[in-house]
Formats: structure tokens, sequence, C-alpha cells
């Protein structure tokens, strides 16, 4: 993501944002699910729009797939496409007065949102061929694959390299850390995606700085994705994290924001293949801690048939393995904390 | 001088000895007159001759009329030739007369039947049966089942008793019959008047029958007479007419005694709510019922049961309570038994006939032989219970209609063959009403969730569960991780729910390869039913009602067989497709007879 200067009269135009995760973490169908959440969205004067046609047709054909066609993005190829759309807030941000005081003021905020639509594969350490047995993963993958069918010989031709996307990583002001903890039970690779990732924005963004102890200054909203992924909800739930929020008529779970770190770090202890808590612990070290966050998201969200007023807990997973062995989304989308955290990002730089 | 003119002198007629006797004591020829003065002429020896001739006609004639009516069997015996008519037509009213106070043959045998019946228990009476072929003595009782128990000694032919008879059986018969001029008459009497060496009667004999038949026949009645006044408590019965079989009544006696206990069938009673098998009676015959008699029962096998059946006839007794049902299977007093051939129909016809006290033969169906076999044996073969029920049936046959086609068919086929089959074994007009349900894939899908997926054919009979069934196509697989069973079961629930009231017992067969959908998401993420169908509550609720389920899954894993959904539902059997048959399949839901629990005996219409 990145941000454009300038704007409307009085909106602040804030810093660059960039998307960040392993294959199959969900990426692509995030994206596809921002316009719903938007939409869905307390806040009125919250809206998303593309600066292009290219990211506008991005935007209504991914909602759309999401929708109506009830199916997941396809997995991201090497397009190259550079997608950008403007999101548009208001939030507070403290303002200084006379005297020194300090006052909390409503300002709008607009930040353009940048994706170079990268295949997770470019954010791995080591380049691997994908298993084909098992993709997008293998296992109860629920359909996340959006990352899935790359094949070796794709590389030729793309316009994306490794370097353009790390470049634009290192050079933006906030990033997006999609982590998909299904996948780590599985595969366990997410330390091996991030580091290799984050040594790289490190090496552009740290080389020739003097200053002992510094830290590189992105902030960082760490998601953890796939929340309505039953084995992912249970530990939520059996864990002590689950929440119903007080204004949600259809009272579908939640983690709290307070409670998503420690749940992240319960999530990737569970995982017997990986070193996903070494991703929190590099997390701390290579980057302020205040700057980084957790949230536990959604996409798709939960199921809740039309019957019924709320969320059941008898039969809440929205997707459906169909007799090809594809996943098809079973019920409407509700999004859970997709917004957020590009909310949080958007409020992290304006209050900079 | 001749041994024949050493004998005293005899009556020319009838051989009598003649002593000084004017007249002969027997025939009333006339042994002496006074002399008369002149010449015996020519004229009166012919005159004489004439007249002996005639005499000794008319007395020959007498013997032989007594033993045949044909005027001409014998007449090379008689002496003056052949009898005119009207000396044949006296002859045989004098024959006639000499049987008078003879009983006729049945008669006879219901006085002998009677004086055996009236034996003390244990005892038993001699009947000396005096005949045309000598002299038998048989040893006679009833058992307790009041059949006779007769032992025949070998009839000793007149030959051996009196040797002076002729070899030559006409002859002798007419010597018998009273032709014994010729034979040397002292020696005779001596002969017949020696009791003990005519017969032997054992000591023990309640009472002796001395039978006389035919009566009339001299010999056989001098015979008769001594015999009778000689034995202990001996009883005269004089019978008329040669014997209709053997050497007397003794021969007919089994056929002509009329039954004293009544005769039944041996038949099985299944218990509806536990299938054990009780043994009961049919009757076939009744007490004054004699040979010939006959008996028509409509009886019935267990369906599936295409093995012979055996048919055991038992005297009726204490070994039966008040409904006829059995109390010790063991202590039937069975008197027979007989195979009966392999049937195709379910429900079919004895006929019996009573041939004799003790002796029933079957004439319907065809085939039926007697059995080599003891009663004990027999019985301890069957089984104390068995699955196959004994009433009116409600058969729900579930079915999952999504997959491969070649996969479905075999889940309508292995139905197919069941309807078939029973079809061919119930064969009564409701006894067996089947229904037929089958499953479409839940689909998830806004709007189609709650679609109804289960397509039902309501309890009719069996043809009309085989014609819908080809109306149960298959379909596509819309989810995968399951099909709705639990949509199957809540149906069978409903179809079956009033069986019970209407004393019909239900039976459930669930043919499909995919669990159900669960009520709640599990750990393995199988879609919950959008019905909210919970299988785990609608098996129980069928056990509860006593609807056992028999389950074929198209691929029966051993851990399948024995954890989860199949091995839950399936209680009262459990197959894999590839390996059952609808024969299997219909043992295990009770509605045919399993291999192992051949009743083998009839069960009642």
């Amino acid at each position: 993501m990145t941000v454009t200067s300038g704007g409307p009269q009085g909106i602040r135009a804030l810093g660059r944002i960039g998307l960040w995760g392993a294959p199959t973490c969900g990426k692509t169908t995030f994206l596809a699910a921002l316009n719903i959440a938007v939409s869905q969205a307390a806040a009125q004067e919250l809206m998303i729009f593309g600066v292009d046609d290219a990211s506008t047709d991005f935007l209504v054909d991914n909602t759309a797939k999401l929708t109506s066609e009830r199916k997941f993005p396809a997995g991201t190829i090497y397009s190259g496409n550079q997608y950008s759309w403007v999101l548009r807030m208001e939030t507070q941000v403290p303002e200084r007065r006379r005297f020194g005081r300090q006052t909390m003021t409503t300002v709008p905020l607009e930040m353009n949102l940048d994706l170079m639509d990268e295949p997770g594969r470019v954010f791995k350490d080591v380049q691997r061929e994908p298993d084909p047995a098992a993709p997008g993963g293998g296992g109860q993958n629920l359909g996340f694959d959006d990352d899935g069918g790359i094949d070796a010989d794709s590389d030729a031709g793309t316009v994306v390299t490794e370097d353009s996307v790390m470049d634009q990583l290192a050079s933006c002001d906030g990033l997006l850390l999609l982590f998909d903890p299904t996948r780590e039970w599985t595969e366990g690779d997410a330390f091996n995606h991030f580091q290799g990732t984050l040594l790289r924005i490190a090496q552009r963004r740290m080389a020739g700085q003097t200053v002992p102890g510094g830290r590189l200054p992105q902030y960082v909203a760490v998601c953890a994705t796939k929340f309505d992924h039953p084995d992912v909800y249970r530990r939520a739930k059996n864990g002590g994290y689950r929440r119903f929020a007080a204004d949600d008529p259809a009272m579908f779970p939640q983690v709290a924001d307070e409670l998503a770190e420690k749940f992240f770090a319960d999530l990737v202890r569970q995982s017997e293949r990986g070193n996903a808590d070494l991703v929190a612990m590099a997390l701390r070290r290579y980057f302020e801690p205040d700057r980084v966050r957790f949230f536990i998201t959604s996409a798709i969200g939960f199921y809740k048939s039309r019957r019924s007023a709320r969320f059941q807990e008898a039969d809440f997973m929205n997707t459906v393995r169909q007799a090809d062995g594809t996943y098809q989304i079973r019920g409407a989308v509700h999004p859970i904390n997709v917004v957020e955290p590009l909310v949080w990002l958007g409020q992290s730089l304006a209050a900079r | 001088m001749s041994s024949a003119d050493q004998r005293p002198r005899a009556c020319p007629v009838c051989g009598r000895q003649a002593g000084r006797a004017r007249d002969c004591a027997e025939c009333g020829w006339t042994l002496q007159k006074v002399w008369r003065p002149g010449p015996v002429t020519a004229q009166l020896r012919e005159d004489f001759g004439r007249r002996l001739s005639a005499a000794q006609r008319r007395f020959d004639a007498h013997a032989a009329a007594l033993v045949s009516t044909d005027r001409d069997r014998l007449t090379s015996w008689i002496r003056g030739g052949r009898p005119d008519d009207v000396e044949w037509v006296a002859a045989l009213r004098e024959a006639a007369k000499a049987a008078d106070g003879a009983a006729d043959q049945a008669p006879a045998c219901a006085t002998v039947l009677t004086a055996l019946r009236d034996l003390p228990s244990g005892s038993e009476a001699v009947i000396v049966e005096i005949g045309p072929e000598g002299i038998g003595v048989t040893r006679a009782a009833l058992d307790r089942l009041g059949t006779p128990l007769l032992r025949e000694q070998p009839v000793t032919p007149w030959a051996l008793l009196v040797p002076l008879l002729s070899t030559t059986e006409e002859e002798r018969l007419f010597q018998l019959a009273g032709g014994i001029a010729t034979l040397d008459r002292g020696l005779l009497t001596r002969y017949l008047a020696d009791a003990t060496r005519l017969a032997t009667v054992p000591a023990e004999a309640t009472g002796t029958l001395v039978v006389c038949q035919p009566a009339g026949w001299r010999i056989l009645e001098e015979a008769a007479r001594h015999l009778a006044g000689a034995a202990p408590h001996g009883t005269l019965i004089r019978v008329a007419g040669s014997p209709a079989e053997g050497n007397g009544v003794v021969g007919s006696l089994r056929k002509r005694m009329p039954l004293l206990r009544s005769y039944g069938l041996v038949v099985a009673t299944i218990a509806p709510a536990t299938g054990a098998i009780s043994l009961g009676m049919r009757p076939l015959f009744q007490p004054g019922d004699a040979q010939g008699a006959e008996s028509v029962l409509t009886l019935r096998r267990a369906p599936g049961d295409r093995d012979a059946t055996i048919l055991a006839v038992a005297v009726e007794g204490e070994t039966a309570d008040s409904d006829g049902t059995t109390i010790d299977r063991g202590a039937l007093n069975v008197l027979s038994l007989h195979e009966m051939p392999p049937l195709d129909e379910p429900v079919y016809r004895v006929r019996a006939v009573l041939e004799a006290p003790g002796r029933v033969r079957f004439t319907e169906p065809a085939g039926i032989t007697p059995l080599g076999r003891s009663w004990p044996e027999t019985a301890a073969a069957i089984p104390r219970r068995v699955d196959v029920l004994p009433g009116p049936v409600d058969l729900v046959c579930a079915l999952e209609l999504a997959g491969d086609k070649p996969q479905v068919d075999r889940r309508r086929d292995l139905i197919r063959d069941l309807l078939e089959h029973l079809d061919d074994e119930f064969t009564d007009p409701g006894q067996l009403r089947v229904g037929l349900l089958g499953c479409r894939d839940h689909v998830f899908a806004p709007g189609e969730e709650r679609r109804p997926v289960v397509r039902r054919q309501p309890l009719g009979t069996p043809a009309d569960a085989l014609l819908a069934l080809e109306n149960f196509r298959g379909t596509d697989v819309r989810y995968m991780d399951a099909a709705p069973l639990e949509d199957l079961l809540h149906e069978a629930h409903r179809m079956l729910a009033g069986s019970s009231a209407q004393g019909r017992s239900a039976r459930l067969l669930l043919v499909a390869r995919r669990r159900p959908h669960p009520r709640i998401l599990g750990p393995d993420l199988v879609q919950p039913c959008p019905f909210d169908c919970d299988w785990r509550r609608l098996a129980q609720g069928l056990a509860a009602s006593g609807v056992p389920v028999v389950a074929v899954a198209d691929v029966l894993s051993r851990r399948a067989a024995t954890h989860g959904f199949w091995a839950d539902v399936g209680q009262a059997g459990l197959h894999s497709l590839a390996e059952t048959s609808a024969r299997k399949v219909g043992a295990d839901l009770g509605v045919t007879a399993r291999p192992g629990q051949r009743i083998g005996i009839p069960l009642p219409a």
C-alpha cells in the first residue's frame, strides 16, 4: 500500500502500508473482503475506492466472487499489477494548543493503499517448489488457498521481482503481516517465510544506521487469519479468548485486541512443526514494541443461517467442501477485524 | 383184510361210526333195517345206490356250499356227482343255516376291540384265530397311546394240526367245511379234542378270544369249541364268511380299530416379543376316527425357509397345556415322522389319511415320505429361539441416492433383490408392508439448505415398492463428507411410528456410503444437518421404539464396524455392500429365516 501525496483540502495524507504473508495465508481474500468490511463498518465516514480502473476492477471482481459466486479469489499469479485504493476515514489526533496543551481533534484521514499483488512465495527465505499434493498447505485448508496454483515456470515473464517487492515493503510506513495459524499447524513454515523478508527489509532500511539499538520504524499490524476456521475458533473458545461484542446483534465471536497477542502466542505454541514463536520474538526485536499490534481476523467470518438471528455455536462453518474437493463459501460474508488493522495503522501513522 | 376193513363200521353218508344204531345219529341215514323176504334184486340195488348217492351228494354239497357258492368248484370231491339245481340251492340254504348266530366281520372286530379296550392296563389277551389256513395265536394289548399292540405268532397250518387232512388245498378246504365222510372220524375227533395240540395259550393271558371264521365249517367249529372250552376265560366268537385278510380278524384289526385318542400335527409357534419357539398341536384326527379318515391342515413355513420340513404326528395328551402349547417338547407322544420336500409356497395344505391307529399317511403335498429319525433327535434340532418375525411386518428400506451410478445401482440392486425375495415369501396381503426412502445431498448454499432431501414411498406391498424403486434414481454428490442419513432416520421414524399400535413389527434397512451430518459441527468439520436432525437421538429413538436397524455400507472399514455411526446404527446387522446378499440382510431384519435357525417343522397358518 502506498500513500498518495496531497488530497482534498483538509484531509491528511499518511504513509505507505505493505502487505506481507506466507503462501495461502489469505492475502488476496483479505483484500477482497476489505470492500465488504468497509461497507459493514459501523463508522459511516469509512469508505474505500480505487484510484484507477484496475484497482476498482480488482475490488469489484473479488467482492463479487466472495458474495455472488461464493468462491474464494483465485490464487495470486505473477501479474505484476499494482493496485491502489483510497481508504478514507476519520480519526482523532492530538493537536497542540497554546501554552503547550494538547487536545484531541477529529480529522479526516485518507490512506492510499497500494498493493503489489504479490504471491506469498516471494516472501519465502528459500525458494521452494510448492507441494502439488498439498495445495495451499494441505490439511483442513478450507479454501484460503489464494496462493495456490503457482508453478515454477510461472516465474518466466513476470515483471515482479523479489527485489522490487522487498524494496516496496522496506519503504512502507506500515506493514500488514498476515499469519495463517492453520498453515503453521500443518506446514510449520511461518518463521521461514517471515525471517527472510524481515532481514531483507532490515537490510534496506537499517543499512548505514549508526544509532545503536535502533529499530525498524514501521508500524506492524499482525493479523492471525482464519478465525472462522473451526480449529482456530475452538482454541479461542476453549482458551477463554472468545468474546461477543455487545453492539453486534448477530453476536459473531471475536477476540478482543488486548487478548489477541496472547492468543497469537497460544496458536503458534500449539504448532508442533514450526518455530512460529520466533516470529513474535523477532517482531519485538526488530520493531518498536508499541508499533506492533495483533489482530485475530477472518475474511469471510462465521456462518449464520437466515433463520437464525445470531451466530449458532452448533453450525458456524462458513465454507463447504464441494464434490470436486474445492471449497465454497456457504453463506453471507461477515469479515471480522479486516478493517480494524488498517484503521489502527491509519490512526498510528496519523499520530506520528 | 385191509386197514379200511379193520376200521369200525361207518355211516356211508357222513362217515360217522355207525355202531348198532338203526339210523345214523348224524346224517339220519338208515343203517339197519329189518330183514325182508326175497332176493336182492338188481332193481333194489339200483334204488339203494341211487338213494345213497343222493344222500352222500347232499352231505358233501353242504360242505362245498360252505366253501364256495360256485357249484362246480369242488364238484370233484362231491360223492354222487354234481348236484342239480334243487340240490345246490338246498345246500346253499343249509350252509347259510350253519352259520346262524355268527357275527359279520365288522361287529366281530368291534367285539374284539371292545374286549381289548376293556383290558386292564398292562395286561394282555390272547386271540386264537381258527381259520381256513390253520390256527393262529396273537397276544394283544393296547399301548399307552391306544394303539393296538398285536404280536402275532405264525399260523400253524392244518396239515400239521390234523395230518389226516388232504394236502391238496381245495380238498382240504372241502374237508374243513365238513367233507369229512371219507376221513377216519374217530382219529379226527381225537385230533380236534386235543386243545393243547391245537394252540398254546399263555397262562398269564387275561382272557382268550377264540375266533372261528368262517362260522359253520365243521372242523373249524369243532376245534373252536374245544379251545374255547379249554382256555381260561375263553370266549368264542363265530364270524361269518371268509376272512377279509389273512386267517381271521387280526389281519384287519388295526385298520378297523377306531382311534381312542386324538392325533395332531406338531407345529412351532414363535413368540412375537422374544422369538422363543414353543411347540403346539394342530388336530388331525379325533377319537372314533377310523381307517380312511382324512384331515386337511393349512400350514406355513417361515419366510425364506425353503428346506425340507418334518411333519410329526403326535398323540394329544397331558404334555400340552390348555392352549395346545407344549410344555415339554421331549415328552410329546410322537407316533411318526414324515419328511416333506422343500416347497415354494409359503402357505400350503397337508392332507393326512388315517391308515390305521398309529399309522398316518400324508397324501398332499406330493413327495412326503416316512422319516427314519427319532423324535428326540428331531426335537433337539429345533432352535429355542429364532430371529424371524412371526407376525405382520413393516419394513422401510432407506438408501443414499447420491454417488456414482454404478454404486447407486448396487445399492438399489440389493434392495430390489430383497424386495423380490420378500414378494415371493409373503403372499398374504398385509403380512408385509414395505416403504422406501431415498436421499439426495444437502446443498449448503443460500436458499437451498432447507430444501427437502428425502424422497419417500409410503408403506405398501412389496410389489408397489419394487415399482417405486425404479423411480428412485441416482443423483450427484453435492457434499463430499456426509449424506443426509439423519434425515432418512427421521423419515423412517415417522413412517414406522404407527406400526406398533397396529400390532406390526417394524424394521429399517439403511444402505448408504457416507456418514450422516452431525447435529453440531464437530472436530471432523462435517456440516451439521440444516434440519437439526440428530442421528444419535434418532437411532436411539428407533431402538427404543423396537425398530431394529440393519445397515449396509458401501465400504465398511474394521473401525467403522465397531465405532461411530455404522456401529451405532446397525445394531441388528451391519454389512459391507460387496459382501452381503438379500438373504443375509433379510435374515438380520428378521423377515426371513436365518440359515442357522431353521425351525424344521410347520408353523400354523
